[in-house]
């Protein structure tokens, strides 16, 4: 027994001296935090039956396309490429050495059957660096279809590469354009597109001045300012369109302004600028039984409210320390008072939270234009996000947090501009122009 | 008798046992903990010191907005990709390392260039200087140089609190007969130079940068400098981690002709190199 021990003993300390004796001959260097890489996507050439009908024929080889051109959007996460004709199909399987090689990291496989009267669409995505297919569906197509199933495909296989995040292709855009005016009379209406400003459809028909629109927490309903030119008095009221019923509802024609409105967290109450009493102030309107609560309350003028994910904080905008500058309020505490957020440029307008609140996005007039700045909600960390690019304004975060969509002004002669809707990442690189040759489009918001 | 000597040899071998069992159950929990403590580094002062470092950087951005910036975050990004820290040169491989120069502590005194206060040399220097005209475009010009070059340091302070320690280059000529010490250094210096070759590879994706993944890859390098093959030493939480990992040792390949020295023990597979640390 006494033997047994010993032996294990001395096994142990031989192995204890093993150990010390294997760590102390390396040596650790430390590589340090990685920089963000760019993923790259590669979207093989749809597969089709010969038995499709010739117009979905023409889907199947639009689709591959639909999806690269959905995921370069996000063009500072992942760089796209499709195949070469016939390489890495559906049917060819996945052949990772090359693709490795090649430097793919995602594989995206399509392909377009018929089953009887429907044709069924199969689509893959493939991790290529660990050999995982995290993403596999089997779905019918139809040719009316095919572009919002393109979109929300996409959205799922972003998904199954961002641990559940969801992106912006399923998320639509909603503006302002006066499209169809004439000279002596101007006349803005309310549009919808996707976020990649297809499928555009026309949401009021007043044949008046529609401005300043906002999206509700549930994105069924859409707030704006209406100047009505059958109304005698000229009045800028607030109104409500029901995206479900197609309603639209006067929400407040008080004298004077009713406008810049948005709705709390909880989507029973909007936050509007009134001027009925003589100034400007910032109100809170239950859309239940109108009753009204004075948010704000001073000689300056209040204006523009923008309210966080969480409704706890609201930004607006004052005059009262001499310039327009922005301020924040804590909703939660009453009585609170507001906070002054920003303190350098010559004008600020347009102040609007990042979905989770914690930055918010304005323009402020520089070098005689607009451009766009981004703070934190503590006034921290000012940056400036345009420059050199027309003048940059009404800017709005993606639901994803990702980009901010805003409207730029080019001066094209002394009597002539043109005012578009772009987008950008949250960071200031220009992704691309969203809405072109529709008029002058402006107060773009993100409808989810 | 026999029966007490039987109760004897009883008592004994329970003693002995027991004793045997606390003395291998001791062994253990030293092993354990030794082995526990040797793989986790002292993270908590790394993290505060990062800490500490960054807080550093966050009030000097406080300070500097005072009007509205002029520079888009795209042009600060392009002004931050300027290499800082020059490449080492391939040719010094029979260098070895000083002595690991510490990090600069908060109050550290660096050591200043010596002054020598000549009070003739200083009002004749005076003198020439109030002679001189005054070149406003060179001023503007300095001012210039000092605004970028305060951006530069504000960025290469960033880069050292991502890097982590640093051993700089050493000077020292060492003869044939090398301790294992100056081996050691000859090895350290070697490590930190392949991290910096590394570094340019080692890139994640947005869905696992800022997660708290780490690894360690173990490297054999040939006499040439080339990789001869590459493992996971210890692993992360994520496989897709550990690959990208090795991919960025993988694509590095070569690190430079190494000295003779440190050509068996890099031929061994010594070095590892931490992701992130």
């Amino acid at each position: 027994m006494k033997k047994n021990i010993l032996g294990m003993i001395l096994l142990l300390s031989s192995f204890l001296n093993m150990v010390a004796q294997t760590k102390q001959d390396f040596v650790v260097a430390s590589v340090g935090q990685a920089s963000e890489a760019l993923q790259h996507i590669y979207i093989s050439e749809s597969e089709y039956s010969s038995d499709l009908s010739p117009a979905m024929k023409n889907i199947a080889r639009k689709f591959s396309e639909l999806i690269g051109d959905d995921f370069a959007y996000y063009k500072h996460k992942y760089t796209v490429d499709k195949t070469i004709k016939g390489e890495f199909t559906y049917s060819s399987g996945i052949p990772y050495s090359v693709l490795l090689k090649k430097g793919v990291d995602i594989l995206i496989q399509t392909s377009f059957s018929q089953q009887g009267s429907k044709t069924i669409m199969n689509v893959m995505a493939t991790k290529v660096l660990n050999k995982t297919t995290f993403y596999k569906s089997e779905v019918p197509i139809e040719i009316s279809n095919w572009r919002t199933l393109g979109h929300s495909l996409s959205d799922r296989i972003y998904r199954g590469i961002n641990d559940g995040k969801q992106s912006i292709f399923k998320d639509k855009i909603i503006f302002v354009s006066d499209y169809g005016s004439q000279l002596g009379k101007q006349i803005k209406e309310l549009y919808v597109v996707d976020f990649d400003g297809e499928q555009r459809r026309q949401l009021t028909r007043h044949g008046g001045v529609v401005i300043s629109p906002a999206v509700s927490p549930d994105g069924n309903k859409i707030l704006y300012s209406l100047i009505d030119p059958s109304s005698k008095v000229k009045n800028i009221n607030l109104m409500m369109l029901d995206l479900v019923t197609g309603k639209v509802t006067t929400v407040s024609d008080k004298k004077g302004i009713n406008s810049g409105a948005v709705f709390t967290g909880d989507g029973k109450s909007v936050l509007l600028t009134l001027s009925f009493n003589g100034n400007a102030d910032i109100y809170e309107l239950r859309l239940d039984n109108k009753q009204l609560t004075q948010v704000t309350e001073h000689t300056a003028a209040d204006v523009d409210p923008s309210i966080n994910g969480k409704g706890t904080q609201m930004s607006f905008l004052s005059d009262r320390s001499g310039r327009a500058m922005i301020y924040s309020l804590d909703l939660t505490r009453p009585g609170a008072k507001p906070v002054r957020i920003s303190y350098v440029g010559k004008f600020n307008a347009t102040p609007r939270y990042s979905p989770d609140g914690e930055d918010i996005v304005f323009s402020s007039w520089l070098d005689e234009r607009f451009d766009i700045f981004r703070i934190k909600n503590t006034g921290n960390q000012l940056v400036r996000l345009t420059k050199d690019f027309g003048s940059n304004e009404e800017p709005n975060f993606s639901l994803d947090n990702e980009f901010i969509i805003f409207s730029s002004k080019r001066v094209l002669s002394s009597k002539k501009s043109m005012d578009s809707i772009y987008l950008m990442t949250r960071d200031g690189e220009i992704v691309r122009e969203i809405i072109k040759n529709f008029g002058a489009c402006t107060t773009a918001r993100w409808l989810r | 008798m026999s029966h007490y000597y039987a109760e004897d040899m009883l008592g004994d071998s329970r003693l002995i046992k027991s004793v045997g069992g606390s003395f291998l159950f001791h062994i253990l929990l030293i092993l354990f903990i030794y082995l526990f403590s040797s793989n986790t580094p002292d993270t908590n002062s790394i993290t505060s010191e990062k800490i500490k470092e960054l807080k550093v950087i966050q009030s000097a951005v406080k300070v500097d907005v005072v009007s509205m910036p002029k520079l888009t975050v795209k042009e600060l990004k392009a002004i931050q990709h300027i290499p800082l820290v020059e490449e080492p040169n391939k040719e010094t491989t029979k260098l070895i390392a000083e002595p690991v120069v510490e990090p600069k502590k908060e109050g550290g005194a660096k050591a200043e260039p010596e002054v020598k206060s000549q009070k003739n040399s200083f009002q004749s220097l005076l003198k020439t200087l109030s002679e001189e005209k005054i070149d406003l475009k060179n001023i503007k010009k300095i001012e210039k140089t000092d605004k970028i070059a305060k951006i530069e340091q504000n960025s290469e302070l960033k880069k050292l609190v991502l890097e982590g320690n640093k051993i700089s280059k050493g000077s020292q000529v060492f003869s044939e007969n090398h301790s294992s010490e100056e081996q050691r250094q000859a090895l350290e210096l070697y490590a930190q130079n392949m991290t910096n070759k590394v570094r340019s590879h080692w890139s994640l994706p947005s869905y696992l940068l800022g997660k708290d993944f780490s690894c360690q890859v173990r490297v054999f390098i040939s006499e040439n400098g080339d990789l001869i093959k590459s493992e996971i030493y210890k692993k992360s939480a994520d496989a897709e981690f550990d690959q990208r990992a090795l991919r960025a040792v993988e694509r590095t390949a070569t690190f430079g002709v190494p000295d003779k020295s440190i050509v068996t023990r890099l031929i061994q597979g010594e070095v590892l190199l931490g992701f992130p640390l």
